[in-house]
């Protein structure tokens, strides 16, 4: 008995704390201890290249190439970016490109504008305009300044080519080339110093936290400001760190940080390789799916940023943008054909919030039909970060998708025959109740209340939530904490690279406390991530025996410069 | 309305009318409507053909297809002399030296589609057939004339309905150019589809009930050039796209109609209608223009009619922008030129008493659309009546053509 | 579309900037059904001044022709007289409009060369179209003149032929 009372006790008081932390935890102004995850090397994306380039280089610059696809890691190819490797025929392309890339910038038309110095004589060696250019590019492409080293080397690579052709931009294009290639501009590493605050500890040097705030919120390589604070060691912490942080936030470019974490969230990439039957939809032309990707994130910018309105209103807005191709898909008249239309749709339309857009639905769909099993599935993964299962690989289909023989003539029927089977029910039934409510969109998100001359009936529930249709699947949405959960789970994965793990699970519960005390906004959201210790925290990573030592750098290089290759 | 299908007609002008209203928060909504309520509905006109009635073994033609350019002026040239200009036939007649040649064969090398009176050809042969699309525009089927028209020949419809005018068909209906293995009308329509120009825009407004209505107005618009008409991947035009109404005055106008049993049916007006095709931009005047077309369908293209009066000078016009065409049409200019002028049955010259215009009949296949009018206000006054033609004695005497 | 019908096509060619773009958009309106019994006729005066080069002879002739268009079978007659030479073809060319050549179709002096030539043939589809559209000549071709001597393009006639009756 007094055991009894005593664990009671304990237990109710820990119950009381608890549940006084979690009250205050939304006044409370101080963030969790949390180690950092171990330090890391994240390959470039597709398009945090493409800005770098037209970042340092000036939008004239044309990138036409193919890049390695990056693998997703915990939902994000942020993460996955971290495990990337670069194949030899990847490393190739990077090569292809590095050397179209020079070549434009050195081109007669571009070398002007893009470089800051003209040689004495085009012809020959002008060792003076050399450093200069690639000084100033080197410092800019790989994120800090060359050492001297590395400066002569490139100096020297330039001068050989420019005696041996002739042209002083001819070396300048090696030199580019060679840069473009390097490992030190296509992974950002995360680079440690010892922490003099905290003896025995490491923590990020200036440059890497100036790399890593950079592609959180522009997804773009440091501009010069930025870089200079790092230099000047005013990115140690404190007000140096909080200023640029600051005018990070507050400038336009954070729209491409905004698209860019929602393009990783909502596997926006796979609409690269979306492809739509033309019989059976042939109004889902490559237009209408760049419209339908380019609506999507429209709306989220939106609402998230230029009105800063709550998150969880995006599954219940009656309002987006409407282009000439995708009003051919809502079958309505749009103001501008050439353009795009803010439009709201009325209240009682079936289209509300961004699951019913088709950037998802559509996305989430077979090429020739609906899917309520993958919008199912991507509403659990995407937005509550819920793990679905792989199905087993030995399952029988015939039922499923032979309406005559089976008289099952909506995608509903059709999945009840298929989870009479019990294995395959205990993870139908957590996804498509979700993906029924979208049935009235068929596989190319255009609106249909017949499947088959049967009517469609979109009922169902969410953990619990019932609901008659799309826009109370939207309002499930809006209600469920796993959704709130799931976006500051992904946007901490997002800002540091690195999955988010149960140590944590503290830091989580205070970010999403302070996101839900600031009405769930998104900007609020990334401005505490940014300026939260967490975010540049790392840890000593644990000794691994077997590990080869990491690659010389210089010699990476010297093996990538044209020169050495065959 | 809770959930709002697409397909059906009546649903689809009701959920027109739901987007209407959405888009009106931020956007004028077919501002050019009736206002008399009701609701709006869209078409395109995706593809335009001369309508030509055939029979399998081209018995409306009992003399045989027309000459062509070529084939005449092959024949007037005595056999030494043109084995030496045709380099004993290598240079065939579609070449361009040929069909210089060929077309500047008048006594004093002039041009016969510019001067179609300076030689005198055999009579173009012309449809001898009794029947034919279009509509009894003049109200008789005795031929004897009207005070509206001149006295001709009648055709009787496919189904048997007497009184058919279609003089357009007469004089082209043995023409190769504008027959179904002829390429005119389908490079015409060919090129509207990929350029994106010459596309009429059909606005039905006042639309009570698609299947019956008493009353609706009909506007004709002329598509704005910009707006890309959309493809799918067998380059057919996709429906419910939105189009701008091009404000240009010179083109487009207002007809009532009415609905019954699903057909719209317009009143005739005079219009002038955008016209491209086989390289040539051209305004199409029609007098006493009415149009027929299923309004309650719901498969993607739907075919229609449209038939009235085309102005003779702009018909003439026509035949002589096509004059590159003269040997993959296979026609002539001075045979049609003649054959029009005593064919033309509309609109008698009140001195002269001759005809001005001549019945024709036209298929249009439409898609369903939406139409913007934007700021502007649609280019749908009714027109008066076009200037009549002068003389219609020797209209393409001068370069111009026709005085206006 | 055949071959045949390309192949004029090209010869006809095609307005200035390339092959025409057959819209899918818009068919021709559908025909009526073929009448049954149909017969068709055609006369063609042969001459040596119809050819497309120069061929100073006096050799002429007629021919007329009768199409069945149940069976797609021409039957026709031919005779000619004043040739250069004697003769070693007798064919049937299309398509073609007069002042324009087209390939060999038909043998018209199966039976033998001598003059007239009567005879009947089996016609395809195309061939037969081109016949009416009025794509198609009779050329004589002797052992002078290798090319022709004598041609005549097949123009429709209204009235059975004598020789038919």
């Amino acid at each position: 008995m007094i055991l009894t009372r005593t664990f009671a006790r304990g237990w109710l008081g820990a119950f009381a704390t608890a549940a006084v932390l979690t009250v205050l935890a939304g006044c409370a102004q101080r963030e969790p201890d949390a180690a950092g995850p171990p330090p890391a090397m994240r390959r470039l994306t597709e398009q945090q290249y493409r800005n770098t380039i037209r970042d340092v280089f000036g939008p004239g610059i044309s990138v036409v190439g193919r890049f390695d696809p990056l693998s997703r890691e915990g939902g994000l190819m942020a993460v996955g970016a971290s495990k990337a490797s670069i194949t030899p025929s990847g490393f190739e392309r990077f090569g292809e490109l590095a050397e179209s890339i020079a070549s434009q910038v050195v081109a007669p038309a571009n070398r002007d504008y893009g470089l800051p110095c003209t040689p004495a004589d085009a012809k020959a060696i002008d060792d003076a305009c050399t450093r200069q250019i690639f000084s100033g590019t080197g410092r800019l492409l790989y994120r800090r300044a060359l050492t001297e080293a590395e400066l002569a080397r490139f100096v020297a690579l330039g001068d050989k080519v420019t005696t041996t052709l002739g042209d002083f931009y001819e070396g300048i294009s090696f030199g580019l080339a060679a840069m473009l290639q390097s490992p030190e501009f296509l992974f950002v590493a995360d680079v440690t110093e010892a922490d003099p605050q905290a003896p025995g500890k490491m923590r990020l040097t200036a440059h890497a936290r100036a790399a890593r705030l950079s592609y959180f919120l522009w997804d773009s390589t440091p501009d010069d400001a930025l870089l200079a604070a790092a230099e000047k060691g005013e990115l140690d912490g404190g007000d140096g760190l909080a200023t640029q942080t600051r005018r990070l936030l507050e400038s336009p470019r954070l729209e491409h940080g905004v698209r860019a974490f929602f393009s990783d969230l909502l596997t926006l990439d796979a609409f690269d390789h979306m492809q739509k039957d033309a019989a059976i939809y042939p109004s889902f032309g490559l237009t209408v799916a760049d419209d339908a990707r380019e609506q999507l994130l429209r709306t989220i910018v939106q609402h998230l940023l230029v009105e800063g309105e709550d998150y969880r209103e995006l599954f219940t807005t009656r309002r987006a943008p409407v282009s000439g191709a995708l009003g051919m898909i809502y079958q309505m008249p749009v103001k501008d054909p050439n353009g795009w239309t803010e439009v709201e749709f009325p209240k009682d339309s079936p289209y509300r919030g961004i699951v019913t857009l088709p950037g998802f639905s559509a996305l989430h769909s077979h090429a020739g039909r609906s899917s309520p099993t993958l919008r199912g599935r991507a509403v659990r993964e995407l937005l509550m970060c819920q793990r679905v299962p792989d199905p087993p690989s030995n399952i029988d289909f015939t039922q499923f998708n032979n309406a005559s023989t089976t008289k099952a003539s909506t995608a509903r029927e059709r999945l009840d025959i298929h989870n009479t089977e019990k294995t395959c029910a205990s993870c139908h039934k957590i996804v498509d109740p979700i993906g029924l409510a979208l049935e009235h969109f068929d596989g190319a998100a255009q609106f249909r209340t017949v499947e088959n001359a049967v009517k469609i009936d979109t009922r169902g529930e969410l953990d619990g939530v019932k609901y008659e249709d799309a826009a109370g699947l939207g309002e499930a949405l809006a209600k469920s904490p796993a959704v709130t959960q799931c976006v500051v789970n992904r946007a901490l994965a997002y800002a540091r690279g690195t999955s988010v793990g149960k140590t944590d699970n503290e830091m989580v519960s205070w970010l999403h406390a302070k996101f839900e005390s600031d009405g769930y906004r998104l900007r609020g959201l990334f401005e505490t991530i940014a300026t939260s210790e967490a975010f540049y925290a790392v840890s000593a990573p644990k000794a691994d025996p077997g590990a080869t030592p990491p690659a010389n750098t210089a010699a990476l290089e010297a093996a990538a410069s044209p020169e050495n290759r065959s | 309305m809770a959930n709002v299908p697409m397909m059906s007609p009546a649903l689809r002008t009701g959920l027109a009318l739901a987007a209407c209203g959405a888009v009106a928060l931020l956007a004028g909504c077919g501002s050019s409507s009736s206002g008399k309520g009701g609701k709006t509905l869209g078409f395109a006109v995706v593809g335009w053909r001369t309508s030509v009635y055939e029979t399998p073994y081209m018995d409306e033609c009992p003399d045989g297809l027309a000459q062509g350019n070529d084939e005449l002026w092959w024949k007037g040239v005595p056999p030494e002399e043109r084995a030496m200009l045709t380099r004993d036939g290598t240079i065939e007649p579609v070449t361009g030296t040929r069909r210089a040649m060929s077309v500047l064969r008048g006594p004093k090398g002039e041009d016969v589609c510019w001067h179609p009176t300076s030689v005198k050809d055999p009579p173009l042969r012309v449809v001898e057939g009794d029947t034919s699309y279009g509509l009894d525009l003049d109200g008789d089927a005795t031929g004897k004339g009207t005070p509206m028209s001149c006295p001709h020949v009648n055709f009787k419809s496919p189904d048997g309905r007497p009184g058919i005018d279609n003089q357009v068909y007469r004089i082209l209906g043995c023409t190769y150019g504008w027959r179904r293995h002829g390429y005119i009308e389908d490079n015409a329509n060919g090129e509207r589809r990929d350029t994106s120009h010459g596309i009429v825009l059909i606005e039905v407004s006042g639309v009570d009930d698609p299947l019956n209505d008493e009353q609706v107005e009909v506007a004709f618009l002329k598509k704005f050039d910009g707006d890309t008409l959309p493809k799918d991947n067998r380059a057919d035009v996709l429906p419910h796209a939105t189009y701008r109404a091009d404000p240009t005055p010179r083109y487009g106008g207002k007809a009532r109609g009415r609905i019954v049993n699903g057909m719209l049916e317009t009143d005739p007006i005079d219009v002038t209608l955008p016209f491209y095709g086989n390289l040539t931009h051209l305004p199409l005047v029609m007098k006493g223009m009415r149009m027929q077309l299923p309004v309650n369908k719901t498969e993607r293209f739907v075919e229609g009619q449209i038939a009235g009066y085309q102005d003779l000078a702009n018909f003439w016009d026509y035949i002589q922008r096509y004059e590159y065409l003269l040997v993959t049409g296979q026609f002539s200019c001075p045979g049609i030129y003649v054959a029009m002028k005593e064919l033309a049955d509309g609109y008698p010259d009140p001195k002269t008493g001759e005809c001005t215009a001549l019945s024709a009949a036209f298929t249009i296949r439409t898609v369903p659309a939406f139409i913007e009018h934007g700021d502007n206000e649609p280019s749908g006054v009714v027109k008066p009546v076009v200037t009549q033609v002068a003389s219609t004695k020797d209209v393409a005497s001068t370069k111009d053509g026709v005085k206006r | 579309m055949n071959v045949c019908r390309r192949t004029f096509v090209a010869l006809l060619a095609v307005p200035a900037l390339g092959a025409p773009l057959l819209a899918r958009a818009q068919a021709a309106p559908p025909l009526p059904p073929k009448p049954v019994g149909a017969r068709r006729y055609f006369h063609a005066e042969i001459s040596w001044a119809n050819n497309t080069y120069y061929t100073p002879s006096k050799a002429v002739g007629k021919a007329d022709f009768e199409l069945d268009l149940d069976s797609l079978t021409l039957h026709w007659v031919l005779s000619y007289q004043d040739l250069s030479s004697l003769p070693t073809a007798i064919t049937l060319h299309s398509p073609a409009q007069p002042g324009a050549t087209g390939a060999a179709i038909v043998d018209l002096a199966v039976p033998g060369l001598a003059s007239p030539t009567r005879g009947s043939a089996k016609l395809s589809d195309a061939q037969a179209e081109y016949l009416l559209t009025g794509w198609s000549y009779a050329l004589i071709t002797t052992r002078k003149y290798i090319k022709g001597e004598a041609r005549g393009q097949l123009d429709r006639v209204r009235t059975k032929p004598a020789a038919f009756l």
